[in-house]
């Protein structure tokens, strides 16, 4: 039996770069979802982020809500965005070894030129004290007029991604 | 074409166990797995946690880790958030009571890589008993082993041997 989730596309990095974008989503699906793993900055103390792309570039308009639930282990704590300019994760550290960022990130919507793109986030972070904090939330990209084809990572505060594997899945309709 | 999700290996019990332990479920080919644990049956009130098991298929019980959840529950009562650093597993993957049964499903990153920490998503859905009425349950929670060490398995453990009717499956994302 053929399966239900199929690989669109993937990156790797392993080197620095200031943003790493996958695309590759259209109209061919209705869902897909954006797998990191092993995502490291090159940024002190710096929260990695994205973007939708359009036509394969980050969007950097100030059109994203988000609201996210953190469950560190040493406390949770909510971290909310309105009118942002891209999505948040949290943070990583260039000095702490094993700092790293994982997710699945699901995309609803991108290819529509009429309705909001959305996302839904589960990742775990461990950052600058080494101490692991949870991701859970969604958030909601509110221009339209142009659909969205991807993500694009990036590192806050001039950091640059230095390595990470990103993949593209679809769920079949 | 083949999909990107494929079955690894499964376990299943129907007498009464302390563990389920799923040996060489990990490998070079997957970074990222799914493990579900879907438990039909107890014998009596059961907690259950997740280790690691390494490459040389011994589960593993040092103080290596750490984890976070939020608890859930229907009707009135508290919700709830907590963290631990430095136990000997991840705790509260799992409580069963009663015959409505639950199931956990767990996302595992780089287990297999003897370079990096093991990192984990989940959340789960179960019953407790209240007034001999089933209450619905739930947890999301993360977790972080923290060893630089190659994971070969994964264990559902109990501290009783109360778990007589589960299974646990492993999936890869390819």
């Amino acid at each position: 039996m053929a399966g239900s989730l199929i690989k669109i596309n993937e990156t790797t990095v392993t080197s620095n770069q200031s943003s790493v974008a996958i695309t590759g989503i259209d109209n061919s699906y209705n869902v897909y979802i954006v797998k990191t793993v092993g995502m490291e900055g090159t940024a002190h103390d710096q929260p990695l982020r994205f973007q939708v792309t359009e036509s394969g570039t980050g969007s950097g308009d100030s059109d994203y809500d988000y609201s996210l639930k953190n469950l560190g282990v040493n406390g949770a704590y909510d971290r909310t965005g309105t009118n942002d300019t891209s999505f948040t994760l949290e943070f990583t550290d260039e000095n702490t070894a094993q700092a790293q960022h994982m997710s699945l990130i699901y995309c609803y919507n991108f290819s529509s030129t009429t309705e909001y793109a959305l996302v839904t986030i589960e990742g775990i972070t461990v950052g600058r004290t080494q101490n692991a904090v949870g991701v859970t939330g969604g958030g909601v990209y509110t221009q339209t007029g142009t659909a969205r084809d991807g993500l694009s990572f990036f590192q806050a505060g001039g950091g640059n991604i230095r390595a990470g594997h990103i993949t593209l899945y679809a769920l079949k309709k | 074409m083949a999909g990107n999700l494929q079955f690894i290996k499964s376990l299943s019990t129907s007498t009464a166990v302390s563990e389920l332990k799923l040996e060489n479920c990990f490998n070079d080919k997957y970074d990222v797995y799914k493990v579900v644990l879907k438990v039909d049956s107890v014998t009596s009130e059961a907690a259950q946690s997740i280790r690691l098991v390494d490459s040389s298929n011994n589960v593993i019980s040092d103080t290596e880790y750490d984890f976070a959840y939020q608890f859930m529950r229907v009707g009135s009562g508290s919700y709830s958030t907590d963290g631990t650093i430095g136990t000997t597993y991840w705790n509260f993957t799992m409580y069963n009571e009663g015959s409505v049964g639950g199931f956990f499903v767990m996302d595992i990153y780089n287990p297999y890589d003897s370079s990096s920490w093991t990192f984990a998503s989940w959340q789960m859905a179960s019953h407790y008993l209240a007034s001999s009425q089933p209450v619905l349950m739930a947890r999301k929670a993360i977790g972080v082993h923290r060893s630089e060490e190659q994971i070969t398995g994964i264990a559902a453990i109990q501290s009783s041997t109360r778990l007589d009717g589960a299974t646990l499956s492993v999936y890869g994302v390819k």
